[in-house]
């Protein structure tokens, strides 16, 4: 089971550093053409709207990427300060507490995105709209024009792997003995690499 | 209660940007609300949907291109041109290296790792203690969200809706100020340290380091000069700071590898998401605040203390520098602004730029105070000094710093001089 999960939720983390490197070139290089865009008195109107999605996305993949690393900023003082076995249950805790987190997102997804219902329509986002007032398949963005859904999705993809991340880092701190140091357990602190950016 | 959950929560070691999501969802339960619930996602999505925040990943990229491209080195010689020949030029030129740099990073941390690898063995061959060499660098380092470009700028233009290349021009004279004061309290403890001798450069070897500095200082004049000419947004000055420090270091300095651009990358895209994600969590704890009026109770809780916004800024940088031991630098920044804010412009008719400059400042001294003070902990790991071998020579600095503060807290003038 754990090497199950700790397997899935590596991988999900390799695929996921992937696309964050592809994000974090595109975007300089999108904001980069519009300079030239308009530079040149022909600004590419929808690439701004496109660069801050993109930028989203990265920030969403980065926060379940961080997760799993234990990376993202935390107050580590008490957990620092405290005996090995306490400190053990406050890692369960926390660890418990992300993947709590992941679950919820993920059902508000569920409740925001209503896939059965609209299934049931037979993807008549009309009649969708029309039966439960929700209108999140009809906002399309400003200047792009696409349906703005498409964009959101990141949100349960992310809610599904903050879940498996959490799950398999659970699991390896119960496994892990009390007075051993916890993988990835690096106090934020001290996270120097993740820290620069205040 | 959701005071009780927020507290439990963050001193547990929860990652703050989930704390206050969970916050927010423990508020939406507890105030019977469940329509919330529904927004609870799109919102978390919708508060990063800002063009201003893409500066932040860009200014991240040009920070770590100078960086592979060898730039401390050669900003260092370009500073011992200034100040290497006095006693203690080594200390002159850390701080003077640390403001040339501080133009083109955003952040004191990245800026403390980089500037102690290279300054601190330097300065301790030279003779200087390592706790004082690297405290030095610490102090140093806090000019990096001070003068321009500045990630805790960014974040507080998007957070108070207000003009960041605005806020990045008020940040200039402050951080000259604190700059001439720094180099002040060189001076001062020259006299407690006895520093060992400058060393004075031959014409031609001053002329040569500046020639190799040139091309480095090219992109901070790009951006900076695009910010303050109105040519760009801050956001299109990273992108252009971006490339031609690609071209920089291609080109001119012929030190980019390209076998480390991919893990650059990655650094780039996780070190900007730690911060957006804060960004995009303070948009669903924004509801709390809001609903909870606690910016109004706050207020009336202050104006039965003073009515005057002088004596209100010195009871904010109190209570930031207080914070800051605890929450760091932009963390801090979220969970503050959206509260302090509107008590400062709306009760006390404060300039927003006037208190985002205060509070930034304070709040990066945060980072260098303990028991939570990462800068310090970056220093200390990449010198070898502890954290209390620095603080001591340390402590000089930040009272100077926060005599600059207490000096922008009583002359508004001094950051919004230069800003319509």
């Amino acid at each position: 089971m754990l090497k199950t999960i700790t397997n899935l939720s590596d991988r999900i983390a390799q695929a996921e550093r992937g696309v964050l490197r592809l994000f974090a070139l595109a975007l300089p290089l999108m904001i980069l053409a519009n300079v030239a865009g308009r530079a040149m008195r022909s600004p590419i109107f929808w690439m701004d709207e496109l660069s801050i999605l993109l930028m989203v996305w990265l920030a969403m993949i980065a926060m379940s990427l961080t997760l799993k690393t234990r990376d993202a900023v935390a107050v580590t003082m008490l957990v620092d300060a405290v005996p090995p076995f306490l400190m053990k249950a406050m890692k369960i805790l926390i660890d418990l507490l992300v993947l709590v987190f992941g679950i919820a997102l993920l059902v508000l997804c569920y409740r925001w995105f209503e896939p059965l219902t609209l299934m049931r329509l037979g993807f008549d986002l009309r009649e969708f709209s029309g039966q439960t007032f929700n209108f999140m398949y009809q906002d399309t963005t400003a200047t792009l024009g696409v349906a703005k859904f498409w964009f959101w999705l990141v949100m349960p993809l992310v809610a599904v792997s903050i879940s498996v991340h959490a799950l398999s880092n659970l699991l390896q701190t119960m496994a892990t003995p009390a007075a051993a140091a916890l993988p990835g357990g690096v106090p934020a602190a001290a996270a120097g690499d993740r820290g620069a950016i205040q | 209660m959701i005071t009780a959950v927020f507290t439990a929560l963050l001193f547990l070691g929860v990652p703050i940007a989930l704390v206050l999501a969970m916050t927010a969802l423990a508020y939406i339960y507890a105030s019977g609300n469940p329509v919330l619930y529904q927004s609870f996602p799109q919102q978390f999505f919708s508060s990063l949907e800002n063009y201003g925040l893409l500066a932040i990943p860009l200014f991240l990229a040009v920070g770590e291109l100078m960086n592979e491209g060898g730039i401390t080195r050669r900003l260092v010689a370009l500073a011992s041109v200034f100040v290497g020949h006095l006693r203690g030029g080594l200390a002159y030129i850390n701080i003077l290296a640390n403001m040339f740099l501080a133009s083109i990073m955003g952040s004191a941390n990245a800026q403390v790792a980089v500037m102690a690898q290279v300054l601190v063995p330097e300065m301790e061959r030279k003779g200087y203690s390592r706790g004082f060499a690297t405290a030095t660098t610490c102090a140093g380092a806090l000019l990096a969200p001070v003068i321009p470009p500045s990630m805790m700028f960014v974040v507080f233009g998007v957070l108070a809706q207000i003009s960041i290349g605005d806020l990045f021009i008020a940040g200039i004279v402050p951080g000259l100020l604190m700059t001439l004061a720094f180099i002040g309290v060189i001076a001062l403890l020259g006299y407690y340290y006895k520093y060992p001798p400058g060393e004075r450069l031959s014409r031609q070897q001053k002329l040569r380091n500046i020639g190799a500095a040139i091309p480095s200082l090219l992109v901070p004049v790009v951006m900076i000069g695009g910010i303050l000419g109105g040519i760009t947004t801050p956001t299109e000055a990273a992108a252009v700071g971006a490339l031609t420090a690609v071209l920089v270091g291609i080109f001119a300095h012929k030190e980019i590898r390209f076998d480390r651009v991919s893990d650059m990358l990655l650094r780039v895209a996780l070190n900007s998401g730690v911060v957006l994600v804060l960004v995009a969590a303070a948009g669903v704890f924004g509801w709390v605040i809001v609903f909870e009026k606690v910016p109004q109770q706050l207020a009336v809780l202050l104006q039965q203390t003073t009515s005057d916004p002088f004596v209100f800024m010195l009871l904010v940088t109190a209570l930031l520098l207080a914070i800051g031991t605890v929450i760091d630098g932009i963390a801090a920044l979220i969970l503050l602004v959206p509260i302090l804010l509107p008590v400062a412009t709306q009760v006390y008719g404060i300039n927003p730029y006037h208190f985002g400059v205060v509070i930034c400042i304070n709040l990066t001294l945060g980072l260098l105070t303990p028991p939570v003070g990462t800068a310090l902990y970056v220093a200390s790991r990449v010198t070898g000094a502890t954290s209390g071998e620095i603080m001591r020579p340390l402590m000089p600095f930040l009272v100077a710093t926060m005599l600059i503060l207490i000096l922008l807290c009583w002359q508004p003038i001094l950051v919004t001089a230069f800003i319509d």
